[in-house]
């Protein structure tokens, strides 16, 4: 019961009155929404606009308008289109399948730690803060199959060493690997903030009335821990959907195309082959995708908080 | 301290997840500290007591990584300024009072999907037009872009989960209040101020 309903006014009345109207908090958003309109739908309608255009920037002919034609060749007669998208939907699958119920685990088991061990666990956040770039350099030397130290390791525990980066076979689970050990601590972290935010007179009232561990864990904390759980598969989905800078830097598309993921293609069609149109019409189709996803993912969550 | 069997395991199982961190940058390290003969060997040296302290200054000076380090520095400390400031107002102000419906914090959160590529040729012909190519404010606005969405979604997550009966009394009580009512923060005795 707040003060103000005891006062006599509902909370939300309580705050508009105050406020006189609707002013005041449009201001505290209106800086933000500004500095969004003016440098980030410029480039968008840009591209947006671009991708109904025939425009490359190495030949001489200008910009030709040619409508819907792009997509209509990335839907129906690019192989490759499909294929990075593919290739894309393993990193999603990484993310969903692998990432987000590894930091889930970690950090259920994080939480049971005494507070020395939650210290030393600290450091299990740090590949999160490193430079994209320095972390895919980093691994680029440590899968190297002549000079790095995975391979030695495992000739001497007589395992098999293969050319990691440079084989078809395993170039795109060493990029999901890598993307693993950067971004594992970011659902940890968030699950294990969930975690101390779930009140302890529910645990222990389930414990009270005999549930198992394994009951307190389905039925009292995966719950609450929905909305943490959505918070960090939005952040990742997105992350991992964009990732350019791994693949840029690790394989370049990898052996032959094996490697290449939807935004690879998009930088490869607009920046090095110069074909403005195309590439804008893929970043289009990238950003519808990822919208539908993510409206999903919000409505759930939503859902969840009724 | 009871050390039962679950403990252990716990602790057991911590080890490899340490190691699995650890290493890489353990080999980056070591790798920063050795010298050229150590460095592309063929098995590769896995530890070594000829560390090269030189290696460091020359990062910074011979081969000039503290330019890129200032720039770095510099940009990243206006992102976060500004970042911060705009996406707290804006947070703040769509958890509590619901400024623009779903609609505008779709609408901001969506500034975060767009795919960087897209992206880079429209920007830099927009720089091109106000000059401001290949300077920091260039890349401060650019990456603000892209930060002030996600600071606004973090803070409405948890702008939302603050009870808002310390935030009611400060309102009808009056800035005097907020002493009393624990830990108002500043803002909101701002707030009611105004």
């Amino acid at each position: 019961m707040g003060i103000a309903e005891r006062v006599g006014a509902k909370p939300i009345e309580a705050l508009k009155v105050r406020t006189r109207g609707r002013m005041f908090p449009r201001l505290l958003v209106l800086p933000a929404v500004l500095v969004l309109l003016t440098v980030g739908i410029f480039p968008l309608v840009y591209s947006l606009r671009a991708s109904f255009l025939d425009w490359n920037l190495l030949s001489v002919a200008p910009p030709r308008f040619i409508g819907i034609h792009n997509y209509v060749q990335i839907f129906l007669h690019d192989g490759e289109a499909r294929s990075s998208l593919e290739i894309t939907l393993f990193f999603i699958g990484s993310v969903v399948l692998v990432q987000i119920p590894l930091g889930l685990l970690l950090a259920l088991l994080v939480n049971n730690l005494p507070k020395v061990a939650k210290l030393i666990a600290t450091v299990l956040v740090i590949p999160m803060v490193l430079a994209p770039s320095v972390v895919a350099f980093q691994w680029v030397q440590i899968l190297n199959q002549q000079f790095g130290p995975l391979d030695y390791l495992l000739h001497l525990a007589r395992l098999p060493t293969p050319a990691w980066l440079a084989n078809p076979g395993t170039a795109l689970a060493s990029l999901l690997v890598t993307d693993l050990w950067e971004w594992l601590p970011l659902p940890f972290l968030i699950v294990l903030g969930g975690l101390q935010s779930i009140p302890q007179r529910a645990i222990e009232a389930a414990q009270v009335d005999g549930s198992s561990k394994w009951q307190v864990f389905w039925y009292v904390k995966l719950p609450m821990l929905k909305q943490f759980l959505a918070i960090a598969l939005i952040l990742r989905l997105i992350e991992a959907f964009k990732n350019l800078g791994l693949v840029y830097i690790m394989t370049q598309g990898g052996p032959g195309s094996s490697t290449e993921n939807l935004a690879y293609y998009t930088y490869r069609a607009g920046l090095v082959h110069f074909d403005i149109g195309y590439s804008s019409a893929l970043a289009m189709i990238q950003l519808v995708i990822i919208i539908f996803l993510v409206r999903g993912i919000l409505r759930y969550a939503e859902s969840l908080r009724r | 301290m009871r050390f039962g069997a679950k403990t252990a395991i716990k602790y057991l199982v911590m080890v490899p997840v340490l190691a699995w961190v650890l290493f890489p940058l353990y080999w980056t390290l070591l790798t920063a500290l050795k010298y050229p003969g150590d460095q592309k060997t063929s098995p590769p040296v896995m530890w070594t007591t000829h560390w090269r302290w030189t290696n460091f200054p020359d990062a910074l000076f011979k081969w000039n990584g503290s330019a890129g380090l200032i720039d770095s520095a510099i940009v990243t400390l206006a992102t976060t300024a500004i970042s911060v400031a705009l996406g707290v107002a804006a947070g703040y102000a769509i958890a509590r009072f619901r400024v623009g419906g779903r609609n505008l914090s779709f609408f901001i959160l969506s500034m975060l999907f767009m795919p960087q590529v897209a992206v880079v040729i429209p920007l830099f012909l927009l720089w091109r037009m106000v000059d401001l190519v290949d300077t920091h404010i260039a890349l401060i606005v650019t990456y603000t872009v892209f930060n002030v969405p996600f600071v606004t979604w973090i803070m409405k997550g948890f702008f939302e989960e603050l009870p808002r009966a310390p935030e009611e009394a400060a309102l009808v009580l009056g800035p005097r209040a907020c002493g009393r009512c624990g830990r108002s923060p500043y803002h909101r005795c701002g707030l009611a101020w105004w």
